[in-house]
């Protein structure tokens, strides 16, 4: 049972619960206008002062609050608001500290602290300050021994148009960059920002504008894997991105007829153009009907065996050999990283396509609303997503230590069994759907072929999204299963003493309990697939989804 | 700043430093200044000093410079002067006079900044090595022995 409780609780965890906020433009504004408000309220100042108070505070409305009242004068001192001018005279004629020139008094002007320059100094001290960068919000007196605040007032008074709006747009950048708690959307072109709650350990964040972020980075979204790995990846990307763009560039010769593949649908179950018709994995270039079932559901192309060659080669051989297989492990990450990137922004534009085109014309042919149809949208979404996690669970396996067989081999195990149903989802969403999508028109059996169709999809999301809600909490348990192996193993082996046999090979049996609690899920009147997880109503005796024998 | 304040600006300071310069001041050529100073280990050099102003003075500050390889923590192998107040970028504020740039770096030459060195055998020395450090500014200062 708690294996149950603990799925759900990821679920939630993962589908629900918000820990972040995004704000708009003019959302950033208001609320910074409404602590410059409060704090000139509570404060019983200005509100120029207020907003100059906050800047130097990186905008802390409570840490303020707690220093003003705890020594006032050190604050104004520190910040550079003085209550009294430091320089006084009442001569007609002032001499400008800056240029050295005599002016009379309507062409000189001060900040409070009183120290005299004329007006086109401090113009060009004002535009030299706010041309140099984000410092003009603490823009202090010209004279090198006062430490008065030149405030907005000021700047406003005597900045051009062009200075003023990038003094303001200064002023609300630094309002979300000097905060803890909030960051800009990275992605280009977008002006929303993010509040997270700091504390909360899931840092995927989705913008608006539908970028996924990770809040701690900035990177892409990139759950499960932490960031320091992420960024590892990435540097070593950038270092050998060179080699890697040729040795991979694009195409690959076709296994059986070595005619060259540019590969322009997303799942990796590639056919070659007649005559040629053969199928293969684009991964491994393997055949593919030696993928899937008819080998027990054995998917090993996500696993890398390094050739073990020994001992016969001379030392220079053996490094060259060595530089070799490091490079091939490398190519061999990068390259599974990078298919499922490539395959995540073609779904990306597959369900805007569908979203924008098809489904209409799909829900015309049935008959039927859009909102019924939703389950095609959401096998999409699951692709997107799932791609993601696969593509970084790629870097994680490449920093994943050798010699750690027994999480290597879970690993390996859990997302084999992730990657293989994600195949499946997806060429069901890609090219079965095709047959829907065709032009003719909507006869009986195009109905009851949907009829079909309609449950297989939704299925195949739904166990797609359980496997890789296992990839994920393994990983983000850093595969610790493997330690509490024997407790786990006794527990479950006398729970699905039935489940037994299947695949053997590379299941351990920690991987059986994890799938075990997918399988509990649904209730007494479905039995569970042993070999797919899918949930069969009691009167079937065989699989719906994988033809497997209850 | 607009053009034109820079020459102003520097006559009038010219003007001024005439009239209240202090004794170890010894302005010569156009640009050059060059001082000695008392009672410390650097007592007894003209050290030359090269005040470059850009037509942006006083909105930047001026760049100095000794000559190339002159041992100083704080100045750079290239002889520039590495010192707050001549950033741009730190504390450098337009009403600041080539007076009290000068007094500022006469301050440095006795009072190296540790937290900001800006060459290797100066720095090293300075503050591994205080004898060494002292022989070698002595030495330098008969390097540039007064010409008057």
């Amino acid at each position: 049972m708690g294996l149950i409780v603990q799925l759900s609780y990821v679920i939630i965890l993962s589908y629900f619960q918000k820990n972040y906020t995004v704000l708009k433009e003019g959302d950033i504004r208001q609320r910074q206008e409404e602590s410059i408000s409060h704090v000139s309220a509570v404060l019983s100042i200005s509100r120029v002062a207020a907003s100059t108070l906050l800047c130097h505070y990186k905008w802390n409305v409570s840490q303020l609050h707690d220093e003003w009242f705890a020594d006032e004068e050190r604050v104004r001192r520190t910040v550079g608001l003085l209550s009294r001018p430091v320089f006084f005279s009442s001569a007609k004629e002032l001499t400008c500290g800056i240029c050295f020139d005599s002016y009379p008094r309507h062409q000189i002007h001060s900040a409070v602290c009183g120290h005299p320059y004329c007006t086109t100094c401090w113009k060009g001290y004002i535009t030299t300050s706010i041309n140099d960068g984000p410092g003009c919000l603490s823009l202090r007196c010209p004279d090198p021994a006062c430490c008065a605040v030149v405030d907005q007032d000021m700047i406003l008074r005597l900045a051009s148009d062009e200075d003023k709006e990038k003094y303001s747009r200064y002023l609300v950048r630094s309002y979300i960059e000097d905060k803890k708690k909030t960051k800009w959307c990275p992605a280009p072109d977008c002006s929303n920002a993010v509040e997270f709650e700091v504390g909360s350990n899931v840092y995927d964040v989705t913008c608006l504008c539908s970028h996924a972020f990770c809040w701690n980075c900035t990177e892409e979204a990139h759950r499960p894997v932490d960031c320091s790995t992420v960024n590892m990846w990435i540097m070593k990307n950038s270092a050998e991105s060179e080699n890697m763009n040729w040795i991979l560039a694009n195409s690959k010769p076709c296994p059986k007829c070595k005619r060259p593949i540019e590969k322009n649908q997303g799942c990796m179950h590639m056919i070659c153009t007649p005559p040629c018709k053969f199928e293969f994995c684009w991964l491994c270039l393997g055949a593919w009907s030696d993928h899937g079932e008819r080998t027990g559901g054995f998917y090993a192309c996500n696993r890398y065996e390094a050739a073990k060659q020994e001992g016969l080669y001379d030392e220079a051989e053996r490094r060259r050999e060595m530089a070799k297989n490091s490079l091939e492990r490398y190519t061999h990450y990068y390259e599974r990283w990078a298919s499922n990137q490539t395959s995540r922004q073609k779904a990306i534009a597959d369900l805007h396509q569908m979203q924008t085109v098809h489904l209409e014309k799909l829900s015309d042919k049935l008959k039927e609303p859009e909102s019924q149809l939703k389950f095609i949208i959401e096998a999409w979404q699951q692709i997107i997503e799932c791609r993601r996690v696969l593509k970084w669970t790629y870097a994680y396996g490449y920093y994943l230590p050798d010699h750690e067989s027994a999480k290597r081999q879970l690993f390996e195990y859990l997302q084999g069994d992730a990657e293989a149903n994600l195949e499946r989802l997806h060429q069901c969403a890609e090219k079965e759907l095709l047959v829907f999508l065709g032009n003719d028109d909507g006869d009986t059996d195009f109905i009851s072929d949907f009829k079909i169709f309609r449950p297989k999809l939704a299925g195949l999301t739904r166990v797609t999204r359980s496997y890789f809600e296992n990839l994920v909490r393994a990983l983000e348990n850093g595969l610790s299963d493997v330690d509490s192996q024997a407790a786990s193993s006794v527990s479950v082996s006398s729970k699905n003493a039935g489940a037994k046999g299947k695949g053997g090979k590379a299941k351990s049996s920690t991987s059986r309990s994890a799938r075990s609690g997918a399988r509990n899920i649904d209730d007494l009147t479905h039995w569970n697939c042993d070999r797919c997880t899918y949930a069969n109503p009691d009167s079937l005796t065989s699989c719906q989804m994988c033809h497997n024998r209850r | 700043m607009s053009g034109g304040i820079a020459r102003g600006r520097l006559a009038e300071e010219r003007k001024q430093m005439a009239q209240e310069s202090p004794p170890w001041f010894c302005c010569k050529a156009r640009d050059s200044t060059r001082w000695f100073d008392e009672f410390t280990d650097w007592e007894g050099g003209y050290y030359p000093l090269t005040m470059h102003f850009s037509e942006e003075y006083p909105s930047k500050p001026p760049k100095c410079k000794f000559p190339a390889g002159f041992f100083h923590p704080n100045v750079y192998p290239s002889g520039t002067v590495c010192l707050s107040i001549l950033n741009e970028d730190c504390d450098w504020r337009p009403a600041i006079t080539v007076k009290q740039i000068l007094v500022g770096i006469q301050d440095l030459l006795d009072q190296p900044n540790a937290a900001d060195p800006a060459q290797t055998e100066g720095y090293h020395l300075f503050i591994q090595d205080t004898a060494e450090y002292k022989r070698r500014v002595r030495l330098q200062a008969k390097q540039y022995p007064a010409t008057i």
